[in-house]
C-alpha cells in the first residue's frame, strides 16, 4: 500500500511539518485549540505558534501533546506521520462520548491504559512477552436475533473453556487465567452504570478494565463478559459496556459468554446431581437382549427434585456468580422453569445469607488487593534487579501502580541487597577533557 | 567533549547528581567547579519537588551557578523517547542531551543508566558526586576534612559513596 493511500505523511521534520502534525493530531480528536492550552497551562496564543510551526515545542510539552492526542511521541516526530493512525482509546471514546465527556473518569481510563502499556513494555524487555502471544479469533457469522446472540455466546464459552482446557469446574482466579492469555485486567472506579471496558490494540495486547466498585462476583461476571468482547469483538477497538446497552446484540452475547463461561454446562449438572437434584420425578430405564426388552422404572417423592433457594446459592457460591446469574443459567438449562425461577427470584436476601453462611466471596480480598498493579511491580522489580531498568524508572512505575513510599524503599531494599553487577571499581568518576 | 566559549566542560546534571547538592544546600560548590558549566534539563527541574529544595535550585539558577536548558531538536526528542523505555524522565532527558550534543553527564545512578552511559559515550563523560568533590579537593574550593564531612552528611540522607577516604579517591582521580 503506497503512504499517500493510508494517509501518511513523508516530510522533512521542520518545526512548519511539526507544527501540521500537531493541529492534524488535535483536530483528530475533537479538541479545540482553547482546551489543550488550558491543559498544557500555556496560553492558545502558544499553542497557535507551536501549529504555526512559527515556534518548537520543548519535549515537555510534546510528552504532554502526545498524551492528550493519545499518540505516541515517536509517532509525531517520525519521519513518516500516519495521519490516519487511531488510538484504541481514541475510538474508544468516540464510540462512547459519555465516558469521553467525564475528564476525570477518562482521564483515569487513560491512565489505566498506560499501567497496561508499561507492563507489556516490561515484559519485552524480559523478554517474557513471546509467552504470551494473543492469536485466538473465532469470527463468528453476523447475529440477526438475541437468539442468535446467546446461542453464540453460550458456544463461544464451550469453545473458549476447551481451548483453555478449563475442565468443568469453577474458574478460581478469572483474571489469572485472562492474565495467561495476554489480557490485561485491572480494575477501576467507573460509573455504576458501567460494568466494564475492553480495549484491543493491536500493538500492547488487549486490556479489560473492570469496575472495582460493584461486589466481587459482579466483577467476575463482568470481567468474562468483557473477555467475550475481546475474543469477537476486537475490530471495535473498544467497547463500554452500561447497563442501558444491554440489549445490543453484542452485549447479550458477551453476558450469555459470561454465564457459560464461568458456569459450564456439564459443570452445573453435575453438580446439581450431587444435590440429588435435576432429574424427572418419574424416569424409565430399558435393557434389550436382541429379542426383548426388560423395563425399569423409578419414581421419585414429590417435589423432591424442585430446586431449592439454598441450592441456587450453593450453585451461586461454588461457581463464583452472583445469585441471579446462577438462577438464569439453571434456567437456560432448563433446570428449573421460568415459573420456579419467578418464585425463586425475591428471596435474593435469603440466598445472600445462605452464601455468606457458605463461605467468603470468591475473591473477596481486601481493597488493597491489586492483582495486575502487584504484577506490574513486581515484573518492574525483576527488571531492576536484571539492570533491564533503572532506579528511577522503577520508582516511576511503582507511582504509576500507587505504591506508597514505604513500600517503595522495602521493595528496592530486597534488590539492592545484592552485590551491584558490572561495577568497574573506580571511586570517583572525573572526566578528563 | 564539547566546551563553552571560557573552556568549560559543558555539564548536563541529573537529579541523582544535582539533588546531593541540593540537600546539602551547597549548590556554591558546582558554580565555584571553574572547569565545569553546570546545566539542567526542564525535566530534571520538573522532579524536584521538595520545597526547599526547589528554592535552592531556583536561587542557583538565577545565580548563574546553573543554566536551564529546554530540548526542541527532533532528534533529541526521539532519543529521549527511546530511553524513556528503560530510564526515568529526567535521567533520559539529560543522557539525551550528553549523547546528542557530546556534553559531560552528572549524574549517580547506576545500573541499567551507567550501563547505557558507557555503551553511548563511554566512561570518560561520566561525573558523580564523588568526582565533583575530588575536583573540589584539588581546585581548592574545600579542604579534605570538608569533603568528609559532606559525605557523612549525604550518609544521612541515604547517598552511600565509595567508602574510600577522599586522600585515596584524589589519588585515583
Amino acid at each position: 500500500m503506497r503512504y499517500q493511500e493510508r494517509g501518511w505523511r513523508q516530510m522533512p521534520l521542520d518545526k512548519e511539518e511539526l507544527g501540521r502534525r500537531l493541529k492534524h493530531a488535535r483536530e483528530a480528536v475533537g479538541l479545540s485549540q482553547e482546551d489543550v492550552a488550558t491543559q498544557l497551562s500555556i496560553s492558545r496564543g502558544a499553542l497557535a505558534q507551536f501549529e504555526a510551526g512559527a515556534k518548537a515545542p520543548n519535549s515537555l510539552h510534546l510528552v504532554r501533546l502526545a498524551e492528550i492526542y493519545r499518540r505516541g511521541l515517536g509517532e509525531l516526530l517520525a519521519e513518516q506521520f500516519d495521519e490516519a493512525a487511531r488510538d484504541p482509546l481514541t475510538a474508544l471514546f468516540r464510540a462512547d462520548t459519555q465516558l469521553a465527556s467525564d475528564r476525570e473518569r477518562a482521564r483515569a481510563v487513560a491512565e489505566c491504559v498506560k499501567l497496561c502499556r508499561e507492563c507489556t513494555n516490561l515484559e519485552k524487555l524480559l523478554g517474557v512477552d513471546q509467552d504470551r502471544a494473543y492469536d485466538v479469533n473465532y469470527n463468528p457469522p453476523p447475529m440477526r436475533t438475541r437468539w442468535d446472540a446467546i446461542r453464540q455466546g453460550e458456544r463461544l464459552a464451550e469453545l473458549e473453556r476447551a481451548r483453555l482446557r478449563l475442565g468443568e469446574d469453577p474458574l478460581t482466579n478469572l483474571a489469572e487465567t485472562l492474565e495467561a492469555q495476554g489480557v490485561r485486567c485491572i480494575e477501576m472506579s467507573l460509573s455504576e452504570n458501567i460494568s466494564g471496558l475492553f480495549l484491543s490494540d493491536t500493538k500492547y495486547g488487549p486490556s479489560i478494565i473492570v469496575n472495582e466498585e460493584h461486589v466481587a462476583r459482579r466483577r467476575v461476571f463482568s470481567c468474562a463478559h468483557e473477555y467475550c468482547h475481546v475474543l469477537v469483538d476486537r475490530e471495535r477497538g473498544g467497547l463500554v459496556s452500561r447497563t442501558e446497552n444491554r440489549e445490543d446484540l453484542p452485549e447479550v452475547r458477551a453476558n450469555a459468554f459470561a454465564a457459560a463461561f464461568l458456569m459450564p454446562e456439564a459443570g452445573v449438572r453435575a453438580f446439581v446431581r450431587r444435590l440429588g437434584k435435576g432429574e424427572q420425578s418419574r424416569s424409565q430405564l430399558s435393557a434389550y437382549d436382541e429379542t426383548q426388552v426388560v423395563e425399569g422404572q423409578r419414581r421419585r417423592e414429590a417435589h423432591s427434585q424442585d430446586i431449592q433457594v439454598y441450592d441456587v446459592a450453593h450453585i451461586a457460591h461454588h461457581f463464583g456468580v452472583s445469585f441471579e446469574t446462577a438462577l438464569f443459567r439453571l434456567l437456560n438449562l432448563k433446570l428449573i422453569t421460568d415459573e420456579e425461577r419467578v418464585q425463586l427470584a425475591p428471596q435474593k436476601e435469603s440466598a445472600s445469607s445462605i452464601m455468606r453462611f457458605l463461605g467468603p466471596e470468591p475473591d473477596a480480598k481486601g481493597p488493597e488487593h491489586k492483582p495486575f498493579r502487584h504484577q506490574l511491580v513486581l515484573l518492574a522489580v525483576e527488571a531492576y534487579r536484571r539492570e533491564a531498568i533503572s532506579r528511577a524508572k522503577l520508582k516511576e512505575l511503582c507511582e504509576l501502580a500507587q505504591v506508597l513510599p514505604g513500600e517503595f524503599k522495602s521493595l528496592v531494599a530486597t534488590v539492592e541487597q545484592e552485590p551491584e553487577k558490572g561495577q568497574s571499581g573506580r571511586g570517583a568518576y572525573v572526566p578528563r577533557a | 567533549m564539547e566546551k563553552d566559549a571560557n573552556g568549560r566542560l559543558l555539564v548536563v546534571a541529573d537529579s541523582s547528581f544535582l539533588i546531593n547538592f541540593l540537600v546539602l544546600d551547597r549548590t556554591d560548590l558546582l558554580g565555584r567547579l571553574t572547569k565545569f558549566h553546570f546545566h539542567i534539563v526542564n525535566h530534571v527541574r520538573a522532579e524536584i519537588r521538595y520545597d526547599d529544595q526547589c528554592a535552592r535550585l531556583e536561587a542557583a539558577v538565577e545565580n548563574g551557578v546553573v543554566t536551564e536548558i529546554e530540548i526542541t531538536e527532533p532528534s533529541e526528542i526521539l532519543l529521549y523517547d527511546e530511553l524513556r523505555q528503560f530510564l526515568g524522565d529526567g535521567e533520559s532527558a539529560s543522557l539525551a542531551v550528553a549523547v546528542s550534543r557530546r556534553w559531560v553527564i552528572a549524574a549517580d545512578e547506576k545500573g541499567r543508566f551507567r550501563r547505557e552511559l558507557f555503551g553511548r559515550l563511554g566512561e570518560n563523560y561520566l561525573l558523580d558526586t564523588a568526582g565533583a568533590l575530588v575536583t573540589a579537593i584539588k581546585a581548592g574550593v574545600i579542604t579534605l576534612g570538608q569533603a568528609e564531612a559532606l559525605r557523612a552528611q549525604l550518609r544521612e540522607n541515604r547517598f552511600e559513596m565509595d567508602p574510600r577516604p577522599f586522600d585515596e579517591l584524589l589519588k585515583e582521580g
